[in-house]
């Protein structure tokens, strides 16, 4: 049986009529790298927030490590929680160093002194003296962010948007970093629009819209799913759509102007045998599924976005 | 707890804001000593009141000086980091308010202490009357307690509304409202025996050091600079007991009205 950091259960948070997050059952295992994927205002990080006791929710619990979100000790769990949700919060007015030991001292780390250096070191801002945050380019405010998140020696990490911003080199920087620190064991819920960049360090997803987590998959178990697929573009694709079944194809989706159909496919034949039955087909595409097209497919299109 | 008030400690010793209220703190008590020695008046005891007077101490920078403070754990964000850290929103809440606590008050002891140190050097301390100890420390005590209510309503209202202006705004208008209740309720009742004078004493938090009299608070608090000094030594126990008791209750509300709106309130 999986080890889960994090367990929701029918976690609900209403702003006034507007439910922004619906019932959400989420499992987080143990040392992944937990893509969380959705569209603008889906609930990605209303959840995190729900998580690192931001928000409260209006219904439903939450178990961080197997403590219950309304058990006393749920504090103390914290302490080896970390997070960046929205943005890094830091002192602008502060330098480095200083952002860093006003950190260490709410974390009550004493030998800040030893401390300090090292998580500068480690993020590549240990060259910038009295230099206050508010004058850092955002990628340096995000590696500053990151090196607060690490003082503590986190299990667990959220990290909310941790890309943006960030130019290439910092995006591959960034990447690397959270590779080498889930390979000691550090858990990561990341949330991120750039999905290409999810792929390539994501060992779980939680795909969710308006509100609600619509699937929970692995990067293994995905993998399979995002098989080779042929999209056939039609002005009627309700009609191709049935034909379709009654072609003996039994994996297939409609969209707003195209048909996709996961089985295997011989475009000629196909063809053939739709024209033979009167429909008229514009285009066929033969392509294999990444994350952004199976979370449009689990969502119907982007119609839906 | 000692962690959160460390952190905090540790942010406003380094705020700009801070160092250069306490340089002006400094500027003004010299500018003080300076002008009083000039007309000849300089001595502990004159000092002592001018300096415990809201218009010849910092008056309205302090909760304004504490709203910027707290308001800045929002919008920076910090005050995400300490929950997410673990720590509980009560413990957070104190932790801001007694950083509050010890901004308002480092200030007003620097400013005191210098104001009243070097003038009693210079033109010695100049008892007025028998029973000096106990006015001295009396209105000492007010003036510790009615700042110590300033520092609760501007954490209160900097905590809640996070925002710079509406809590600087809604500070001082809850000042002039607290002074003048007693007054819109003695015109509503019309009750001869109880006079506005003595209600205030129970309901405005800053009328002891507001120096007796008749008028609202905030205008005291503004700008009352003189002060009928002969008055002031026939404090009742009632009076003294009021004087305390009236800001420190009021603090109370705050505080704890306070602590338990953010421990029920999400944190953006």
């Amino acid at each position: 049986m999986e080890n889960y950091v994090i367990e929701t259960q029918g976690l609900t948070k209403k702003y006034g009529d507007k439910l922004a997050v619906n019932g959400v059952n989420m499992h987080v295992p143990q040392g992944s790298v937990y893509g969380f994927v959705g569209e603008n205002g889906s609930g990605k990080t209303t959840i995190m927030r729900l998580l690192m006791g931001l928000a409260i929710p209006t219904n439903g619990r939450y178990a961080l490590f197997g403590t219950d979100s309304k058990d006393r000790k749920i504090q103390e769990v914290r302490h080896h929680i970390s997070a960046i949700v929205e943005a890094p919060s830091l002192v602008p007015s502060l330098s480095a160093y200083d952002n860093l030991k006003y950190a260490c001292l709410y974390y009550g780390i004493t030998n800040y002194k030893e401390v300090i250096p090292e998580a500068l070191k480690n993020v590549g801002l240990e060259n910038t003296g009295k230099k206050a945050a508010k004058n850092f380019s955002l990628g340096m405010r995000q590696r500053l962010g990151i090196a607060v998140l690490l003082l503590n020696n986190p299990t667990l990490m959220l990290l909310d948007e941790p890309m943006n911003g960030l130019d290439p080199s910092g995006v591959a920087e960034l990447r690397n970093l959270i590779i080498d620190l889930n390979k000691k064991g550090i858990t990561f819920i990341i949330s991120s629009h750039i999905l290409s960049e999810l792929e390539k360090v994501a060992t779980h997803y939680g795909f969710i819209s308006h509100g609600k987590l619509i699937k929970e998959i692995s990067a293994s178990d995905l993998a399979l799913e995002c098989q080779k697929y042929t999209d056939l573009k039609s002005n009627d694709p309700v009609t191709l759509e049935k034909e379709l079944k009654a072609l003996g194809y039994t994996n297939v989706k409609e969209f707003p102007n195209s048909v996709r159909i996961y089985d295997d496919v011989k475009p000629l034949e196909l063809l053939k045998a739709l024209d033979k039955k009167g429909i008229e087909i514009n285009d066929v595409k033969t392509s294999e599924m990444n994350v952004e097209d199976y979370y449009l497919s689990l969502i119907g299109g982007e119609k839906n976005v | 707890m000692f962690n959160i008030i460390r952190a905090s400690l540790f942010k406003l010793f380094k705020d700009w804001t801070f160092r250069i209220t306490m340089i002006v703190g400094l500027g003004l008590a010299g500018l003080l000593i300076g002008i009083n020695a000039g007309i000849g008046q300089l001595n502990g005891h004159s000092m002592f009141l001018a300096g415990v007077s809201p218009s010849q101490n910092f008056g309205l920078t302090v909760p304004i000086n504490l709203v910027v403070f707290t308001v800045s754990e929002f919008t920076f964000g910090t005050i995400r980091n300490k929950i997410i850290a673990g720590h509980s929103k009560f413990k957070i809440y104190t932790g801001l308010f007694l950083t509050g606590l010890v901004f308002t008050f480092s200030l007003m002891i620097v400013y005191l202490g210098l104001l009243v140190g070097i003038s009693s050097a210079i033109g010695g301390f100049n008892a007025a009357a028998i029973g000096e100890g106990r006015f001295i420390g009396s209105y000492l005590a007010y003036f510790l307690a009615a700042y110590v209510f300033v520092t609760s309503l501007s954490v209160f209202f900097g905590a809640l509304m996070r925002n710079i202006g509406g809590s600087i705004s809604i500070s001082v208008v809850t000042l002039v409202l607290l002074g003048m209740i007693p007054l819109i309720i003695t015109l509503a009742t019309a009750q001869a025996d109880f006079t506005p004078e003595n209600m205030q004493m129970w309901i405005n938090p800053l009328y002891m050091i507001g120096f007796y009299s008749n008028s609202a608070s905030i205008f005291n608090f503004l700008s009352k600079a003189g002060a009928d000094v002969s008055k002031l030594y026939y404090q009742t126990t009632l009076m003294i007991i009021a004087g305390l008791l009236t800001p420190l209750y009021w603090s109370a509300i705050f505080f704890l009205g306070g602590a338990f709106i953010f421990s029920h309130r999400d944190i953006k």
